[in-house]
């Protein structure tokens, strides 16, 4: 499967609206095998929508995200996973092996899991139940 | 007595003064109404006032020790941060307009000034960021100003998704739209969105509503006019077409214009000029049509009384607009939206809506859309003097009668509801929605809940709803003759 990140220098961009660089990660048998960063003007939301369609991916995790471009993103059938905030290497790391990235949350956006709209707490083996 | 406690040695005193400014300066941060921050040289929270915690959301304890952008997520953290400039320059910043992003996915307009944090021998000890929130500011404007954007239109709706998945693509494409929908459901706010998405948004959106002139006048309001051309034509006035050059022109109720005009407005598509009225030459204009339209175009063209070239014109992108009988999963966000309005407009705290009210709200099928939603809503701050809205406060057109199908049930509190009671009660809402919808048809009713007809008789018996006599079932049953 193919994974988007919303990054900013080594962190996860802290607001998807404003962010410029996205990485594209594509992971093998829990293994992140190949890694590329694409630019892009979080202004004009086609223009990063065009590239996840290219692109085949699937999940978009991010910082702190707006209803518009969250609407738009999810409208194109891309899980999203927003308000994580930290290391991207390291929660790239642990998603692909599957493991919950829940302790990544932004502050304030933790759900110790009753909020049932958040997805803090989303791992890819949950997600593919 | 009192000698003794006066007399104080001077650095006891500095003390005491140092004591009480300290303390002072604590209650004072914990009750403006401007959120305020600290950090460190890392970029670390080191405190985070009580407004600051109402303002993003976040409480203290989760606050303090993280990164500043982590907590703030304002559009300026990652490229032109005021604080990082502060630092970097050594002076402050009063007043920079940014929004932040609170967990609700609401952006929250703000202003923020920010100062160096020293010490008392002018030690810098990090920064301090102050901020604003400036919603009810924005508010009032956007109320002024009329303008609009993308993220005014909510919806859950998968139609009205799919819309919004698209509207950037649309207004960056400079083709002519057709909007279809009927009245109430938002087209020329979605009309103006497309507008304020396009290349052409530093320019006019000019919006003229066709079905409500005469041919004649139309004409002159859309092409102008010469000086001389009828009487009391004095002096030259300018049309829309050129009031909106280089914008877009919203051609409301497009339906309704007669054969006549609608011939003259092809040209000026075709031909991207026009002529004004007593006007003997072309005028070239550079606008983006965007027509909308309550009446079915197609159908109108096969009894013809639409012309199919204009039609061809402007059908180059046709959005069609869901009323909100299909969008009845949009009520309470937009119940929600139209409180939060009016508690603004009229000054008002209405906290919410009870499960009552906005259960007789889902049952209403909203001839007049999301207009009518809003006028109900309007309506129920009048009456309203408490913080929620309850039953009593809608208009009496929505009240229920005796408990018939006309009626869909309230559903009551949901603290101490079991969750059998819960869906049965929301079952019941759902199909006593749909027949109404129907007009009490069985068979139609079944086929929109995707149910056959006799597990809705076997729901209909179990749940005890009586059907009106007149339930709709012999007008469909008749042939058409």
């Amino acid at each position: 499967m193919k994974i988007a990140m919303t990054v900013w220098g080594e962190r996860i961009s802290p607001v998807l609206d404003c962010a410029r660089t996205l990485l594209v990660a594509e992971i093998v048998r829990e293994e992140v095998v190949a890694r590329r960063y694409e630019l892009f003007d979080a202004r004009c939301l086609g223009q990063i929508m065009q590239i996840l369609a290219r692109q085949g991916i699937s999940v978009l995790i991010c910082g702190a995200i707006s209803q518009e471009p969250a609407n738009i993103i999810e409208a194109g059938g891309i899980q999203l996973i927003p308000f994580l905030a930290g290391d991207a290497e390291i929660i790239l790391q642990t998603f692909a092996r599957g493991q919950a990235i829940s302790a990544f949350a932004m502050p304030g956006c933790r759900c110790y899991g009753r909020c049932r709209m958040s997805q803090c707490g989303s791992s890819r083996k949950r997600m593919r139940t | 007595m009192s000698d003794q406690v006066d007399r104080k040695e001077p650095g006891e005193l500095v003390k005491a003064h140092e004591n009480i400014a300290s303390i002072a300066n604590e209650i004072i941060l914990e009750s403006i109404s401007d959120g305020v921050f600290t950090v460190d040289h890392e970029w670390r929270i080191t405190s985070f006032n009580r407004a600051a915690e109402e303002i993003t959301g976040i409480p203290r304890e989760e606050a303090v020790g993280r990164f500043c952008w982590e907590v703030f997520r304002s559009n300026m953290c990652e490229g032109d941060c005021a604080l990082k400039r502060t630092m970097k320059e050594g002076k402050s910043f009063v007043s920079s307009s940014t929004y932040i992003i609170n967990k609700e996915k609401k952006r929250i307009p703000i202003s923020v000034s920010t100062a160096l944090l020293k010490n008392a021998d002018d030690e810098i000890l990090g920064g301090v960021e102050t901020f604003r929130d400036c919603s009810v500011v924005e508010e009032l404007r956007r109320e002024l100003s009329g303008s609009v954007q993308m993220g005014d239109m909510v919806s859950r709706n998968k139609a009205m998704k799919q819309i919004f998945a698209i509207l950037d693509q649309v207004a960056l494409s400079d083709s002519a739209v057709l909007i279809e929908g009927e009245t109430g459901t938002g087209k020329e706010l979605l009309a103006k969105a497309i507008h304020n998405l396009s290349d052409r948004r530093e320019q006019p959106f000019v919006g003229i509503n066709c079905g409500a002139l005469p041919d004649t006048l139309l004409e002159s309001e859309l092409f102008g006019y010469k000086a001389g051309a009828f009487t009391g034509a004095e002096k030259d006035k300018p049309g829309l077409f050129v009031a909106a050059d280089g914008g877009t022109i919203l051609l409301d109720e497009m339906g309704d214009t007669s054969p006549a005009f609608q011939v003259k407005l092809l040209r000026v598509l075709e031909e991207r000029e026009f002529k004004p009225l007593g006007g003997v030459e072309m005028t070239r204009t550079n606008v983006r049509i965007i027509a909308a339209t309550n009446r079915n175009l197609g159908q109108m063209i096969g009894e013809g009384r639409f012309r199919q070239d204009l039609f061809y014109r402007i059908n180059i992108i046709r959005l069609k607009l869901p009323p909100l009988r299909e969008r009845l999963e949009d009520i309470a966000l937009l119940v929600e939206r139209f409180i939060a309005k009016f508690n603004r407009l009229k000054d008002r705290a209405v906290s919410g809506i009870d499960n009552g009210a906005l259960a007789l709200l889902m049952s209403h099928s909203y001839p007049g859309n999301i207009r009518e939603l809003e006028n109900i809503i309007e309506h129920a701050f009048v009456l309203c003097q408490g913080d929620t809205i309850g039953v009593p406060h809608l208009p009496a057109y929505l009240l229920p009668s005796p408990r018939t199908a006309n009626f869909a049930p309230e559903i009551q509190p949901t603290s101490g509801m079991s969750l059998d009671v819960a869906v049965s009660s929301t079952e019941e809402t759902v199909i006593l929605a749909a027949l109404r919808r129907n007009n009490y048809n069985r068979r139609a009713a079944a086929e929109e809940l995707g149910m056959h007809k006799s597990t809705l008789f076997r729901k209909l018996r179990r749940l005890g709803i009586e059907l009106p006599l007149g339930d709709g079932r012999s007008v469909l049953a008749k042939p058409a003759r």
